[in-house]
């Protein structure tokens, strides 16, 4: 922490040399554990299910995680923040709409001319969804009372004002006399596959459940379609995730919400992945009912997508040496994957052995994900607005079509016109937009909420109101309780004078520019070299992404053998997304060869 | 994962266990173990501060209420009642010349150490309508927030002398009308409140946080609770922050937990047998007075 507070004072860590480098993020990250992790609790007292091994098993809605505490990051329980309590009260009154979440939208996120990152592929935005779909969601809004932002006078909006659904609040107890609003995370906060599986038993029933025959799968295995699809129910026959329905057609998973083809690949690949290990074990143990597989390949197959965000899409999104060894030291250490593989844990110091298998500790506060991490993760300009399908075995333009006709039920029409595994090699060899100002897709900044009665969402609008709203510090403030350098002036805010003209034109006060909007503009400037995203985010996600493993048991204490099963525990070890696609798309397999980490483009046919 | 401190105990001559974490603060405080006695005993550290208290701490004999242990000295009921009729004025609207004297203090205008002396006038009328505050009785309430804890010699032997502990108490109960809860209000809590205005006036010297904090937030961001409370046990066990034995004195640091953790229940001690029965009427009243500030600048 010494070396992070000295270094930090004259450079931020990305212009100093490797090794210090690596000290001061270690040591900004030892600072943030202690100083920038606050729960929301609530009193919940939960007896273990009787018919359920919480010791060795994860429950479905997360909870017996943390057995000393067994309501921690179970589903339905609140976000923490990385902010002391007092300093997240969200916006009331003008506060909440100047400046005007529309005109921002329009003027400061809106995609003129789509800006790609050369050296990634399509496969980092539906991976990135997938991932936050694991982690949080904040549930349906209240549809009473909404937000009203009253246009600009040339603002061809549908309607003015225009209404955002406000965001609805955890239910108040007497505890919560003055204290900011809290948000209950609807799915389980823990790295747990639930975007697969769910985050209750009824859903992960339905999942659970042959498609073909309605009847649930007593072998442990996941329901697909006969072609290896997720399948597609009668929409009757559907409970709803957590947000409600799904739209017609669309395929079956864990979550449904902000449904599109980047997502529906991954969840489709490690639903098969999951049926491939519970084959696995199946040989191992053939005694073992289809409850007990199932539970057992549960664990593999998160621990195996924990591994992969960890040690390949994190580090392809922070191309930097820097990046990529601090993220692979999550993981195994600085003794590195090949000693790790060898000889196994050597020390239960995380740095060096990795965070996975070391003791379990929650630092400063009791886990939970963070509003402050949500909005961090708002990365919508990830998305491109065309979609141009080929296929892997000529580069043949199949057909085009824009981010809605691959949304919802529309993937199903996308399976009817092109191969998996064309799917798949068109979006990895496509570039994502970069997280920069004018490049927010503008098929999501008129989003068809209703198409009947002609009602729209502007996501670029709500992602600044709902930040606001939920008392997400502005940028300013929000690097200053980071321990950051914090921009005097617009012209401080980004090296690029035409966007510092902008923003200005817009607020009033450095100090009130919008998060999202400081690290779209910190591109130019604030952005390690080879980093996808802003330094400021980065700073969350080194603590977060850390302390997603460092709070999970069962990737401390019982990441074992003993738990996972040897051949499980196996399965993490030596698979990662290389060999995930070989398996299920081997045809693939030429076109990814020779590409060292596959978020990267892959080669063209 | 809480900040908890070990106990500090030199044989003879100190005892204490300072637990300043919340959840563990909440604990002790709804633990029946734990009472506020004070019997003279224990360490010579620990008998002074008790005596301390004991005699500064009163009026005509009897402790003040928030000295008081559980239990008849004290009953419930009476706590309640004067909970009830704070809470009611607190439902009914908080305004008047006294906060708009204090919203004018928070905009910035007049003396920075004015603020406590507004606030023992706006205390001070809850209990007699008529109440005004001077130099004297400004003066009074400082001797009283000192004189438990200071272990200044000079100071000690100067309030021995002068006998001006006890003309403080005096001067302060008589314009309350020897009110107990009042005189401790007036002269006791009193310092938590002017800190607080204290705050509320730096925080609306940021133009950013005046502009986009509400009153709630304004509200938690000035909030002080007290320095820390006293909890002598009445046998020796152990609980979340530790062993104690009868000889033991709890300190229960509510400032430091608070600002780790924020809460009412902190601050106040709500829900436990001890809590201030000021717990509706603080908030409401800082919360009117930032937004007289607000609503008044310009004006």
């Amino acid at each position: 922490m010494a070396v992070a507070q000295a270094t930090e004072k004259f450079a931020p860590w990305h212009k100093i040399p490797f090794f210090p480098a690596v000290a001061t993020l270690d040591g900004i990250r030892a600072r943030m554990r202690w100083n920038n992790v606050f729960a929301r609790t609530h009193d919940l007292s939960l007896t273990p299910p009787s018919n359920a091994d919480v010791q060795s098993f994860r429950t479905a809605d997360g909870s017996f995680n943390d057995l000393a505490e067994p309501a921690m990051g179970m589903a339905g329980t609140r976000f923490g923040r990385n902010f002391p309590i007092n300093a997240t009260f969200g916006g009331e009154g003008e506060v909440l709409t100047k400046p005007s979440p529309r005109v921002i939208s329009s003027r400061l996120l809106a995609r003129k001319e789509f800006v790609p990152v050369p050296h990634l592929n399509v496969l980092v935005s539906g991976w990135l969804q997938f991932m936050v779909h694991d982690w949080l969601s904040h549930g349906a809004s209240l549809r009473e009372y909404p937000h009203r932002i009253p246009l600009d006078e040339n603002d061809d909006w549908y309607e003015d004002p225009m209404t955002i659904l406000r965001s609805a609040p955890d239910t108040v107890g007497p505890a919560d006399a003055g204290q900011p609003n809290a948000f209950a995370n609807i799915e389980t906060h823990w790295w747990d596959g639930s975007q697969i599986y769910g985050s209750s038993i009824e859903r992960q029933k339905l999942v659970r459940t042959d498609p073909v025959t309605g009847a649930f799968l007593t072998n442990g295995k996941l329901g697909l379609s006969v072609s290896g699809n997720l399948p597609i129910i009668a929409p009757d026959q559907d409970i709803g995730d957590a947000e409600g329905g799904r739209f017609a057609n669309q395929e079956l998973a864990g979550v449904n919400g902000n449904w599109w083809i980047g997502l529906s690949i991954f969840h489709t690949i490690f639903a098969r992945e999951h049926n491939a290990i519970v084959d696995r074990l199946k040989i191992d143990h053939p005694g073992r009912d289809g409850e007990w597989l199932f539970q057992k390949a549960r664990l593999a197959n998160a621990a195996l997508i924990a591994k992969i965000h960890t040690t390949e899409w994190t580090p392809a999104l922070m191309n930097a040496p820097t990046g990529r060894f601090i993220m692979r030291t999550n993981w195994w250490g600085m003794t590195g994957e090949h000693f790790s593989k060898a000889f196994g844990r050597i020390s239960d110091d995380e740095a060096i052995s990795g965070i996975i298998g070391s003791s379990t500790n929650h630092h400063a506060a009791p886990f939970a994900m963070t509003e402050e991490f949500a909005a961090c993760y708002r990365m919508h300009s990830l998305i491109p607005d065309e979609f141009v399908f080929r296929t892997a075995k000529a580069d043949e333009v199949v057909f085009t079509t824009d981010m809605l006709g691959v949304s919802h039920g529309q993937t199903a029409d996308v399976y009817a016109k092109a191969s998996f595994d064309d799917i798949v090699y068109t979006l990895a060899t496509s570039h994502p937009g970069a997280l920069v100002l004018h490049n927010f897709p503008n098929t999501l900044r008129k989003l068809p909420v209703n198409i009947e009665k002609g009602i729209f969402s502007d996501l670029a609008a709500i992602d600044i109101l709902r930040d606001r709203e939920r008392g997400v510090p502005r940028y300013c403030a929000f690097r200053q309780m980071l321990g950051m350098k914090v921009p005097k002036s617009f012209a401080e805010l980004t090296d690029n004078p035409e966007w510092a003209r902008e923003v200005e034109a817009i607020y009033d006060r450095v100090e009130d520019v919008d998060l999202l909007v400081g690290t779209l503009c910190e591109s130019n400037g604030g952005t390690p070299t080879g980093f996808g995203f802003s330094d400021t985010v980065f700073r969350i996600f080194i603590l977060m992404a850390s302390r997603r493993l460092k709070s999970d048991r069962f990737y401390t204490r019982d990441f074992t053998p003993e738990v996972y099963t040897p051949a499980g525990f196996a399965w993490v070890a030596d698979n990662d997304l290389r060999s995930v696609m070989t398996r299920h798309c081997p045809a693939l397999a030429p076109h990814f060869a020779d590409v060292r980490n596959l978020y990267f483009p892959w080669a063209s046919a | 994962m809480g900040v908890g401190m070990s106990r500090i105990a030199i044989p003879g001559l100190v005892d204490v266990l300072p637990v300043s974490d919340a959840a563990m603060i909440d604990a002790i405080a709804r633990d029946r173990r734990f009472d506020r006695q004070y019997v003279p005993r224990g360490p010579l550290l620990n008998r002074v501060i008790l005596g301390r208290v004991r005699r500064i701490l009163a009026l005509a004999g009897v402790p003040l209420p928030p000295v008081t242990e559980h239990g008849p000295v004290r009953p419930v009921a009476a706590q309640q009642a004067t909970q009830s009729r704070l809470d009611a004025l607190a439902t009914s609207g908080i305004a008047g010349p006294d906060i708009t004297a204090l919203a004018c203090f928070v905009r910035g205008e007049g003396d920075a150490k004015r603020g406590g002396a507004l606030a023992q006038q706006a205390v001070g009328r809850l209990f007699d309508p008529q109440y005004r505050v001077d130099a004297a009785s400004w003066s009074a309430a400082l001797v009283l927030r000192d004189a438990p804890s200071s272990f200044n010699p000079v100071k000690q032997i100067g309030w021995v002398l002068t006998g001006r502990i006890a003309k403080a108490r005096a001067l302060l109960a008589d314009k309350v009308g020897n009110d107990p809860t009042g005189l401790h209000g007036t002269g006791v809590a009193i310092h938590n409140l002017a800190e607080a205005f204290a705050r509320m006036r730096a925080l609306y010297a940021d133009p950013v946080a005046r502009e986009q904090d509400s009153a709630a937030a304004a509200v938690a961001a000035s909030l002080v609770a007290p320095k820390q409370v006293l909890r002598q046990p009445t046998c020796a066990g152990v609980c979340p922050a530790g062993a104690f034995s009868a000889n033991t004195l709890v300190l229960l640091q509510l400032e430091r937990a608070n600002a780790r953790t924020p809460s009412y229940d902190t601050v106040f001690m709500t829900g436990s047998w001890s809590a201030c029965p000021a717990q509706g009427w603080v908030p409401a009243l800082l919360a009117a007075v930032w937004r007289g500030a607000v609503e008044g600048a310009g004006q």
